[in-house]
């Protein structure tokens, strides 16, 4: 519980600083080291597997792509912010009431019993036998992700310099 | 044994942290990194159940969702670096165009 309670609120100030930085490398930093904090929760809550997951994907695959983006481009630049304040103000407590309406909801649910946890094993059997056919169309959806993202990205003339 | 409420609390705070993010950041690989830090908020709120009901079926949606996020996270990218070359603006606000 101690542990849970020193990496929530790691991963809440990282998650704090990821909006609030000034240049987008510092976010991106901040998201990483969020992302850790959160994979130490799963951690903590006996999922092994996908804590390794996580940290694999997440933060080994997702946010290196992020980095290089911003890196090749060139696109570290500071904040520019032309909305009002205004504005502002109305996001951050749009967001607060969403965050209390959240809050009393789950306040109002009754508590559950707590059931014992299986393992890596499990979740294998469960993907390839139960999941299975999601399993393959995810496949199918990363195929035609790599496609789209070929041809977006691509230049439109094909000089590679541009 | 951690309590349920306490992850669903942390999992609603990233979640606000991120809607606000979106809402209020202009650069678009900021606003994007805001959307993953929902779904990850959304990702721990399922761990947290799956572990409070000991029901591995939470944790293999987790896993799909892993997926959608990769590739939703590779899409947006591309886009982004195709929208910065045509108008060498990484700001939302000049990607009006794009409404209809």
């Amino acid at each position: 519980m101690v542990i849970f309670g020193i990496l929530s609120a790691i991963a809440i100030t990282c998650g704090l600083a990821v909006i609030l930085a000034n240049r987008p490398i510092y976010s991106i930093i901040a998201l990483i080291l969020c992302l850790y904090a959160i994979g130490g929760i799963y951690l903590a809550l006996h999922a092994e597997f996908l804590a390794i997951v996580h940290l694999i994907v997440y933060a080994g695959a997702i946010m290196v792509l992020f980095l290089f983006v911003i890196m090749l481009m060139n696109l570290d630049r500071p904040k520019y912010l032309n909305r009002s304040k205004f504005i502002q103000w109305l996001a951050i407590g749009s967001a607060t009431g969403l965050g209390i309406v959240v809050t009393s909801a789950i306040a109002q649910t009754p508590a559950m019993k707590a059931a014992p946890i299986g393992s890596v094993t499990e979740i294998g059997k469960l993907l390839f036998t139960k999941f299975l056919v999601p399993f393959e169309l995810s496949t199918v959806l990363f195929l035609s992700a790599v496609i789209g993202v070929v041809i977006t990205a691509k230049s439109p003339t094909g000089d590679p310099d541009q | 044994m951690i309590s349920i409420d306490w992850v669903v609390m942390v999992s609603t705070v990233l979640f606000c942290i991120g809607a606000a993010g979106v809402a209020t950041r202009r650069n678009a690989i900021v606003a994007l990194m805001s959307i993953e830090l929902m779904l990850n908020a959304g990702i721990l709120a399922l761990v947290g159940a799956s572990a409070h009901h000991g029901d591995l079926r939470a944790q293999v949606v987790v896993l799909f969702i892993m997926m959608i996020s990769a590739a939703e996270a590779s899409v947006g990218l591309a886009l982004i670096a195709t929208a910065f070359r045509r108008q060498f603006e990484i700001d939302l606000d000049h990607y009006s165009s794009l409404k209809w």
